[in-house]
């Protein structure tokens, strides 16, 4: 059985990876952790007066890196304190879609991903991403949201 | 050639759709704008005509000079041009175009922005597009540029000091208040910094120069840039709205644009959507606002890493090369054209003498601006706003808030003599 779980670095998906240790352990399941690095900050670098654009991508870049290094470093700690070997890849991109790809490239049978209660307000600002993967992935496979 | 291709950057073939498209969606802009105003005209005509015959028939009954009936009969026949261009008759009316045009203001700048805002957020755009649209809001540059045959030092001198003036105050004063109130209500410094520059100097673009010095994080960023576009949005399609209803003259409304619109493009739009004479006086203090973006920054650094010795050890930070690197130096080319215009050559002659070449470079500056507010319509994405949020919400909405009551006060104290640019 091969499991994906989505990370992101919030405390709903720090739950998603205790299930999906939970069940790699108990499944004895191949686990993967996927961390999207979405450059959406990067569009902006050609604003009508900015100034310093290179400095400003390099910047970014090198933020979003340390961000998905400790992530990693997060995940790795996690799943060697369980004792499971689990891999971790990254994908650049729009979330939603990089999370599609990687799953038509890996086939993996279960997706897991952290759920947060959001408000209205909250769904509207986030495109509610978890029910839009669930509703477009779950024709694929099993998703289940933690 | 291979001089020639190192000109260009590496993967320019990508930009080239969205570049077509924003300047395919201008063509149309500037042709619907033309459409409205031409049926504009002739509604005005259409009405005109029979008051000036009859006008006309009462000067010659009562035996007036040749030169007020030629006047008469000049407008008569201004007017008959402009209802021959739809092909109209005199008394037909075209009652939708004077509402388009006079109520809802519809001009090329709200076409192309609010059309642009439209496409953008309703139509799945093939994201090949993006990068070409995205770069197309930088071609408004050379139309600033070349707005610089609209001004002698004269103007540069009464305008650009108040507007300096005024722009000291306002952007200095917003950057240092926000970023002393940040540090006060413990926002981190990330936040702050990057907000005191962005409500203060010009908005996103002041984010992308100022984030680095001052180290913010990725979702500080977000946060501030989805708020400074919201804001930004907001006040270019409020601000002239409000302005017509206070009537508040144009080159009062340029002022106020300049200090209060968060966003700089949006500045240029909301000015240019109000009038030329906004427009003129809006870009002259918005050069000023932007030629502070530096100190800005080096404020930014003083108050946040020089000030409190958060410098790592052996970390050097070059202050000469950082106000270099964040200097706009398009703005030389604006002032080599003032510098020109002023000179009153003959070989260059000026933007209203006809068939002189700053007449042929004033006549293109439009296409530049219409190929740039595409470009800035195409951009303004809800998703993008949607990122708005946080303390940097609030923020952002106090500060755009007492901008707009304080740059209001400030242009109604001024007054319009000082703020109107004459280009003579």
């Amino acid at each position: 059985m091969k499991i994906l779980v989505c990370v992101d670095g919030e405390p709903h998906s720090n739950d998603a990876i205790q299930r999906a240790i939970y069940l790699g352990l108990t499944q004895s399941a191949c686990v993967t952790a996927l961390h999207v690095i979405d450059p959406w900050l990067k569009k902006f670098y050609n604003e009508l007066y900015s100034q310093g654009r290179r400095e400003y991508l390099e910047y970014v870049d090198e933020c979003l890196a340390s961000e998905a290094g400790q992530l990693q470093d997060r995940f790795v700690r996690m799943c060697q304190a369980a004792g499971l070997d689990a891999g971790f890849k990254t994908r650049h991109g729009d979330p939603a879609s990089e999370i599609l790809e990687e799953i038509g490239l890996s086939a993996p049978d279960l997706l897991i991903t952290g759920y947060k209660q959001l408000t209205a307000w909250g769904r509207f600002r986030s495109r509610n991403l978890p029910l839009q993967l669930s509703e477009r992935i779950s024709q694929l496979i099993p998703v289940m949201s933690v | 050639m291979q001089r020639l291709r190192s000109l260009l950057v590496p993967d320019w073939v990508r930009y080239l759709p969205g570049l077509a498209f924003c300047l395919a969606f201008a063509f149309a802009g500037m042709n619907l704008d033309r459409f409205v105003s031409n049926y504009h005209k002739a509604d005005e005509a259409s009405l005109a005509i029979p008051a000036l015959q009859l006008k006309l028939q009462e000067m010659v009954k009562s035996g007036d000079s040749g030169g007020s009936l030629l006047t008469v009969r000049t407008a008569i026949e201004k007017h008959r041009s402009a209802l021959d261009k739809v092909g109209g008759t005199v008394g037909q009316k075209w009652g939708w175009a004077t509402f388009l045009s006079e109520k809802a203001q519809l001009k090329y700048v709200a076409i192309l922005l609010l059309g642009g805002i439209l496409i953008r957020n309703t139509l799945p755009l093939p994201k090949s597009l993006y990068p070409g649209i995205s770069i197309a809001r930088a071609i408004i540059k050379p139309g600033i540029i070349i707005l610089g045959v609209h001004y002698v030092w004269a103007d540069i001198v009464k305008v650009g000091g108040v507007g300096l003036a005024l722009v000291v105050v306002f952007i200095f004063g917003t950057a240092i208040v926000v970023m002393w109130l940040c540090k006060k209500w413990g926002v981190s410094d990330g936040l702050g910094g990057i907000m005191g520059a962005g409500t203060g100097v010009c908005g996103v673009s002041a984010i992308i120069a100022t984030s680095p010095v001052v180290r913010s994080s990725p979702i500080e960023m977000a946060y501030a840039i989805g708020t400074i576009l919201f804001f930004g949005t907001l006040m270019l399609f409020t601000l002239p709205y409000i302005g017509t209803s206070i009537d508040l003259s144009e080159s009062q409304f340029g002022a106020w644009s300049a200090v209060a619109i968060l966003n700089t493009a949006q500045l240029v739009a909301a000015a240019e959507w109000y009038g030329t004479e906004a427009r003129d006086t809006a870009v002259l203090i918005n050069v000023a606002r932007i030629m502070l973006l530096p100190l800005v920054v080096l404020f930014s650094l003083w108050f946040y890493i020089l000030r409190t010795g958060k410098l790592e050890p052996g970390q050097e930070i070059n202050k000469w090369q950082l106000v270099k690197d964040k200097f706009p130096v398009f703005i030389l080319g604006f002032f080599l054209l003032v510098f020109l215009n002023s000179l009153k050559l003959d070989a260059l002659g000026g933007p209203k003498i006809a068939g002189s070449a700053f007449w042929a470079l004033n006549s293109v500056y439009i296409w530049f601006f219409a190929v740039g507010f595409a470009g800035i319509g195409l951009s303004i994405s809800i998703d993008d706003m949607k990122k708005a949020g946080g303390k940097a919400f609030t923020i952002g909405m106090v500060a755009a808030l007492v901008k707009m009551v304080l740059g209001l006060g400030a242009v109604l104290l001024i007054g319009s003599r000082w703020l109107q640019v004459t280009g003579t």
